[in-house]
């Protein structure tokens, strides 16, 4: 092949290349989570080589309520949203933060077994899931399932996790739409809201505090995932919000010196992960924090 | 130009344009292929899957709580070949490979710990120019 011939066909390839990525961007879906995210991903990165891609989790609704429950969280039904609150929700933002607050509140009374009150709170997140065009996350079907398996919290919390992975799938199709991180916003204050209320209340909080001051990593991500999303519309002043509660966190030793290690039982052959772990607030952090998520949980239920 | 330039230039165009094209295609294969096999673990409801290509490094960052069973899982389609995860401490240190334990790992969490998990592909020279396909990120948990 000589020189004239080949630098035709690379530029032939170059402009069906140009005309495919047009094609791309004007008509198709967004790019994954993890290239959106990547740009704002520094902690690791900085560590060593940085990677070429970089996704984000925070832990569910679901795990959230489990960890709390067996931290000693009793269930109290005044503090989850009112049911009738649903149909206030008018804007996309305040659809989408309040579908994440009724995600955790479904998680928390499926976790304490409250079939009816979960039921209710299903309905909840049907009516703004459908209000934000999210079809089959949260439907018919699976309230027929949830009836089938009302006797089973396993197959309950795996029905309710199944809808949460299609919603936020669905939330995530569109990449110019906030949706998908307010609606994660909106579970994980609600989390922290339930945890931070308890902790008030209860004589033996030791232990949810100990929770509480663990939700620190999993704030950092949500940051790092609002930051890659701080130019749509009305996420500067969340992301202002997380940072001011981000703000109290660093003001002691919540992450802890941790170190890890990995042992193996020889006789059940279960591989555990233990070692050094310690995670604290001081009286002074939690208040601040309580009183900091209070405010934000209210003005997300009443927007 | 001949058939076999025309198949050159298709094979370039269509490398150029796979991490665009793969992303559909991406999160179907994980539904059916991947999430099916996190049972009984409850997945923790958020798909992390991007197409790569041979020797891409990708990263998760997580909280793992004490008193959990987890299941990490890094699924991967046949195209991409050998895909290694590496489970890191907050010092970047690896506590874990799965070198020898396939592409699922379950352990209890005693204490908790902020962890990161790390996927590489491997490299070009291992799997050849063209190679690419969807990775999934996956971990799952049950009391």
């Amino acid at each position: 092949m000589n020189s004239n011939r080949l630098k035709k066909q690379i530029g032939t390839a170059i402009l069906i290349s140009a005309s495919t990525l047009l094609i791309y961007s004007c008509g198709s879906k967004a790019p994954s989570e993890a290239k959106e995210v990547k740009d704002s991903t520094a902690t690791v990165a900085d560590k060593g080589k940085k990677p070429q891609n970089e996704f984000f989790t925070i832990p569910s609704p679901i795990e959230l309520a489990q960890i709390m429950k067996r931290a000693g969280v009793i269930y109290n039904k005044d503090l989850l949203n009112s049911p009738k609150n649903v149909s206030n929700y008018s804007s996309n933002n305040s659809k989408a933060l309040n579908l994440g607050v009724y995600g955790a509140d479904l998680s928390y009374s499926t976790i304490f077994n409250q079939t009816q009150e979960s039921v209710n709170y299903l309905n909840c997140t049907k009516k703004l899931a459908d209000g934000l065009g999210i079809t089959g996350a949260f439907d018919e079907s699976t309230l027929k399932r949830m009836d089938a398996n009302s006797g089973n919290s396993d197959s309950l919390l795996q029905i309710i996790s199944d809808s949460f992975s299609n919603s936020n799938d669905a939330l995530k199709e569109n990449p110019q739409s906030s949706n998908f991180a307010l609606c994660v916003v909106g579970g994980w204050i609600e989390g922290l809201y339930i945890g931070t209320q308890v902790a008030k209340t209860t004589k033996n909080n030791t232990d949810i505090i100990t929770r509480i001051a663990e939700l620190k990593g999993s704030l950092k991500n949500l940051v790092m995932l609002i930051e890659s999303r701080k130019d749509a519309e009305g996420m500067a002043s969340v992301l202002d919000d997380l940072k001011a509660i981000q703000s109290i966190y660093n003001e002691g030793n919540a992450a802890g010196d941790s170190k890890p290690t990995v042992t193996t039982d020889s006789k059940t052959n279960v591989v555990s992960i233990g070692g050094k772990s310690s995670f604290t607030l001081s009286k002074d952090q939690l208040e601040k924090i309580t009183l900091k998520a209070e405010s934000l949980r209210n003005s997300i239920i009443k927007s | 130009m001949n058939l076999k330039n025309i198949s050159k230039l298709v094979i370039l165009v269509l490398a150029s344009n796979l991490p665009l094209i793969g992303s559909a295609q991406c999160n179907s294969f994980v539904k059916s292929k991947c999430i099916p096999n996190m049972k009984p673990y409850i997945n923790s409801g958020q798909t992390n899957a991007s197409t790569l290509i041979a020797g891409d490094h990708t990263e998760i960052s997580r909280t793992f709580y004490s008193g959990q069973n987890y299941r990490i899982m890094v699924c991967s389609q046949a195209s991409l070949g050998d895909v290694k995860f590496n489970l890191k401490d907050a010092g970047n240190n690896i506590i874990f490979s799965n070198k020898g334990y396939g592409n699922l790992w379950d352990f209890k969490c005693e204490t908790t710990q902020e962890l990161t998990i790390e996927v590489i592909t491997a490299s070009s020279s291992d799997a050849g120019l063209d190679k690419s396909g969807c990775v999934s990120i996956l971990i799952g948990f049950k009391q």
